[in-house]
């Protein structure tokens, strides 16, 4: 493992987003790094190595003055690194075909610079582009107006890079002959400044944006863009679940055979079944949804980096603010059909905090993965196979589509409805759609593949903890007394004992205790109540299972309600722990989950009640 | 004039932000580039009021109607 090495040896990255900040910082320091989540910044912090330094990628920001609550944590851990003693150089990035707007920023942070005496350079990116338009920039009278050395590159190409690599070698040698030494160092006027700099220094902005505009009249044309948008997502969607199917069953094998390796050499017994079932089991059954994480983040890597995700925003943003959602809000719902705990965390990227709440609550009733099992079996079980609707839909289909509808609907509701509760005063201390829509780019792999193991990373470190636990109580309440089976066991027993609470919904104590059971993972559902039906292999399996259940007198209201109770009931202590930990207040994560397992039993209730 | 009222493909010059902006966020706009005499050209308008799409200093926004309606334009130069 790297350790930190303190005294006086750390390289600051910082630049306003879309700067290619991110490329640059992958290019100097490799593949090796590690991300950071400072508590209250709820952006990642990168580090990486570069020589003997460490070097630090900070969030990409407009501006050194925070306008939100989340930005200020952000901005001023920027303003804390730089005064940081352990800070050696600090590195400006700058976009060579926005000047100006990047001059902002790179001002303000050169003057905070001087005012601690650190080093600065700047790292003048994306010269490729300029060069594509056959402008020149003179850096030499540039850097003398800058004060500060500044080197032209291009991270994307590795123009100049070699040249900048020496300088910052040279820069983190001897920092004290890189202080900035400029004579006009007024702090108030860097508008100013900048707008002269980028004047003077700067391209004919016209040329870059004609581009840009060329491929936005067709993605944000009112048809063509559209169904451009319809196409995009179809696809998304599609691979979350085609793609990753495979890869998904692979993993399942792989950990399925791991365990039986290793429990071959344990012989029968107590430890054994905890490590088969507890450990490889419990453990397993989350590991599976790893490789689909990682396409979807992919994806959304790839929409994001080519410059289409803000595009995206855009549209969406009109028909979601009817709900109190942003445009941005529309990538986290559809990556909460994955799975809520990326999705709660792609909701970092939303500019207003309120409605990021908003979102993040609301994310749990996307139908993740997880429900596929349950949504299968119970479908199975209430619609026959050889149903058509109007002779041309199979029903059963039909049946899925309405299940992923009626979370979204109920999202939307939920949204509204905490929307009109809270409606505080939005319009003063909330931050505006404001988007910036960037250049179309190609995106560039290294940052994707961080990106993706990142994501990995993250899920792993969030989710495997509480799941631990979480399986290891379920597999001790579910094996004890020793030698008892499922229906004599501590759980089983605690099902027979909550059954009053189940019985209103049509409910008797088997479907109680698979509904506990899955607290762990909602698919779990399955397994345990083929368990108690007496079907060892329900997964594989399902509609023997299902044949069991029909045959065992599941009514349609039961049965309905049973289906639109997975829907809505937050039952994933993953997510959960998630939202405590992106919300930093476990009251709301304790409380949505309370709010949401009332709705579903009420929902479950009315359905029995009414279809009975 | 309202920067929401600037049809599309039409320039003009930034004027005023409301008084309603807060501080903080009228600074923002400020760092965004949406300053008085600055020059702004709307690229597109979305339908059924959705945010606009205008491009000032080279760089492209999108705006929704709350906050581009507290945005003036400097009706004597445009």
């Amino acid at each position: 493992m790297t350790v930190i090495n303190s005294s006086n040896s750390n390289i600051l990255l910082i630049g306003k987003p879309n700067s290619g900040k991110s490329l640059l910082f992958n290019q100097l320091t490799g593949l090796r790094q590690k991300v950071a989540n400072y508590p209250g910044v709820t952006v990642d912090i990168k580090r990486g190595k570069f020589n003997e330094h460490e070097l630090i990628d900070l969030p990409g920001t407009y501006s050194l003055h925070s306008l939100s609550q989340d930005e200020a944590i952000a901005i001023e851990h920027i303003q804390n690194s730089i005064a940081d003693n352990d800070t050696r150089v600090v590195v400006c990035v700058l976009d060579a075909t926005r000047l100006e707007r990047s001059l902002v920023l790179g001002l303000q942070v050169q003057a905070l610079a001087k005012q601690h005496n650190k080093a600065v350079v700047f790292a003048l990116n994306l010269i490729d582009e300029v060069r594509r338009f056959n402008h020149q920039i003179d850096l030499h009278a540039f850097e003398k107006e800058l004060g500060s050395p500044i080197v032209a590159l291009s991270a994307k190409k590795l123009d100049g890079l070699h040249e900048f690599t020496e300088l910052l070698k040279q820069a983190a040698e001897t920092p004290e002959n890189y202080l900035v030494n400029n004579i006009d160092s007024d702090s108030s006027n860097e508008l100013i400044r900048s707008r002269e700099l980028a004047k003077r220094f700067g391209m004919n902005l016209d040329v870059v944006l004609k581009d840009q505009n060329r491929i936005d009249n067709f993605m944000l044309n009112s048809v063509f863009g559209g169904l451009a948008f319809l196409a995009i997502m179809f696809v998304l969607f599609q691979s979350i679940f085609t793609l990753a199917t495979p890869l998904m069953d692979g993993v399942e094998v792989a950990i399925g055979a791991l365990g039986s390796q290793i429990t071959q050499f344990m012989g029968e017994g107590t430890a054994t079944d905890f490590v088969q079932d507890a450990l490889f089991g419990g453990v397993g059954s989350f590991l599976v949804f790893v490789p689909q994480i990682m396409i979807l983040t992919l994806i959304i890597g790839l929409l994001e980096d080519s410059g289409y995700l803000a595009r995206a925003a855009l549209m969406c943003h009109r028909p979601l603010s009817y709900f109190g959602l942003s445009g941005r809000s529309f990538i986290p719902y559809l990556s909460g059909h994955a799975c809520a705990i990326p999705a709660i965390m792609a909701a970092r990227t939303i500019e207003s905090p309120h409605k990021r709440l908003m979102t993040m609550l609301t994310i749990p009733l996307m139908s993740c993965s997880a429900r596929l099992p349950v949504y299968a079996l119970l479908i199975a079980v209430l619609i026959p196979s050889d149903s058509y609707w109007l002779g041309l839909f199979n029903l059963q289909g039909v049946a899925f589509f309405g299940l992923y509808f009626f979370g979204i609907v109920m999202a939307l509701i939920v949204s509204l409805i905490l929307n009109k509760l809270t409606k505080v005063d939005l319009d003063k201390s909330d931050m505006p759609f404001i988007l910036e829509l960037p250049s179309y780019r190609l995106p560039h792999w290294k940052p994707l593949f961080q990106k993706v193991l990142n994501s990995a990373h993250q899920f792993i470190k969030r989710a495997a903890p509480i799941i631990f636990m979480v399986s290891v109580i379920i597999w001790v309440l579910g094996y004890f007394p020793s030698g008892a089976s499922l229906d004599d066991s501590w759980l089983g027993m605690l099902g027979q004992w909550i059954e009053p609470i189940f019985a209103p919904l049509g409910l008797d104590w088997r479907y109680g205790v698979a509904i506990l059971m899955s607290f762990l993972a909602r698919e779990v559902f399955v397994g345990s109540l083929g368990t108690l039906f007496g079907i060892s292999d329900a997964e594989e399996n399902l509609s023997s299972l299902a044949d069991k259940i029909q045959a065992d007198g599941l009514t349609l209201g039961a049965g309905v309600g049973l289906v639109l109770f997975y829907v809505v009931a937050l039952q994933c202590v993953a997510t959960v722990a998630t939202l405590k930990g992106e919300t930093g207040k476990a009251k709301i994560a304790w409380g949505i989950f309370l709010a949401y397992g009332s709705l579903a039993y009420l929902i479950a209730f009315l359905a029995n009640q009414i279809l009975n | 004039m309202q920067l929401w009222e600037l049809p599309k493909n039409q320039s003009a010059i930034v004027g005023k932000v409301s008084p309603d902006i807060e501080d903080k966020l009228a600074e923002r706009l400020a760092e965004m580039g949406f300053e008085q005499g600055q020059e702004v050209h709307c690229v597109r308008r979305s339908p059924f009021k959705g945010p606009m799409v205008i491009s000032l200093g080279g760089t492209v926004f999108a705006l929704e109607q709350s906050i581009s309606e507290l945005i003036y334009l400097d009706t004597a130069q445009s």
